[in-house]
């Protein structure tokens, strides 16, 4: 009888999260810069934050 | 809205290292149109954005789905690297000593991330936590300004100074 084998939760969850990859040599590997892309997912981004959460502390002072 | 800098900051930048804390990117994604035209100048003179995981950390905190901690990783991993300090957090019992003399209340992102800037004394951090950059071993080399009408908010571009650490380890040497 095949044992099949089960992809656990974890696994399923680790499959649909972005990965984040790190760089250890400080050089990033895109240079370029599209505004239209940085608003857009800046404004995207900006939905997933409650009101309150943007708000920093003053800092007139130094 | 407007957007306040020195006229020197892009070149002072150029070819060099911005780390970027939390409370930047908060800022960046609060008021993206004003940030766009000074990180397109940035980039596009050679000035490498980073950033740390625990920054990664706090700044996708408080998701309520998989959609948006996506939403906000990708914007984080889109505009700049993650250098993964914690990997290299060797010999760095000087700068704990002396960052926990004059500035004990630090968070530990906060630490990791002028930790960055005394591994690399060419980078650069910008940051809108200006009391836990202490001046006593950072230099603030620049001040951007934002108006958003509504408020007005300062940040600054530090960078280590390794005379200033000197100093301050000399204080802690004299006892």
């Amino acid at each position: 009888m095949n044992k099949q084998s089960a992809i656990t939760p974890a696994e399923q969850l680790k499959k649909k999260l972005h990965k984040i990859k790190f760089s250890e040599d400080l050089r990033e590997t895109k240079k370029d810069f599209d505004s239209e892309e940085f608003v857009r997912m800046a404004k995207e981004v900006r939905k997933t934050f409650k009101d309150d959460e943007l708000i920093l502390p003053s800092n007139s002072s130094f | 809205m407007s957007l306040f800098y020195p006229q020197t900051l892009v070149s002072e930048l150029s070819h060099r290292d911005l780390f970027v804390d939390t409370n930047t990117f908060i800022g960046a994604i609060s008021h993206p149109n004003i940030f766009d035209n000074l990180f397109k100048d940035l980039k596009e003179s050679g000035c490498t954005f980073l950033t740390i995981p625990s920054v990664v950390f706090e700044f996708t905190r408080g998701t309520d789905s998989i959609q948006d901690f996506n939403k906000r990783t990708k914007f984080i991993t889109n505009f700049s690297s993650i250098y993964p300090v914690e990997k290299h957090l060797e010999d760095l019992e000087d700068l704990t000593v002396v960052l926990q003399r004059i500035q004990g209340q630090m968070s530990y992102t906060d630490f990791l991330l002028i930790a960055c800037l005394y591994k690399f004394p060419k980078a650069f951090l910008i940051s809108a936590n200006h009391k836990d950059c202490p001046l006593d071993i950072l230099d603030r080399k620049f001040i951007i300004t934002i108006d958003t009408d509504k408020d007005i908010r300062n940040y600054g571009i530090y960078q280590f100074s390794p005379e200033k650490f000197d100093r301050a380890a000399n204080n802690i040497l004299k006892g």
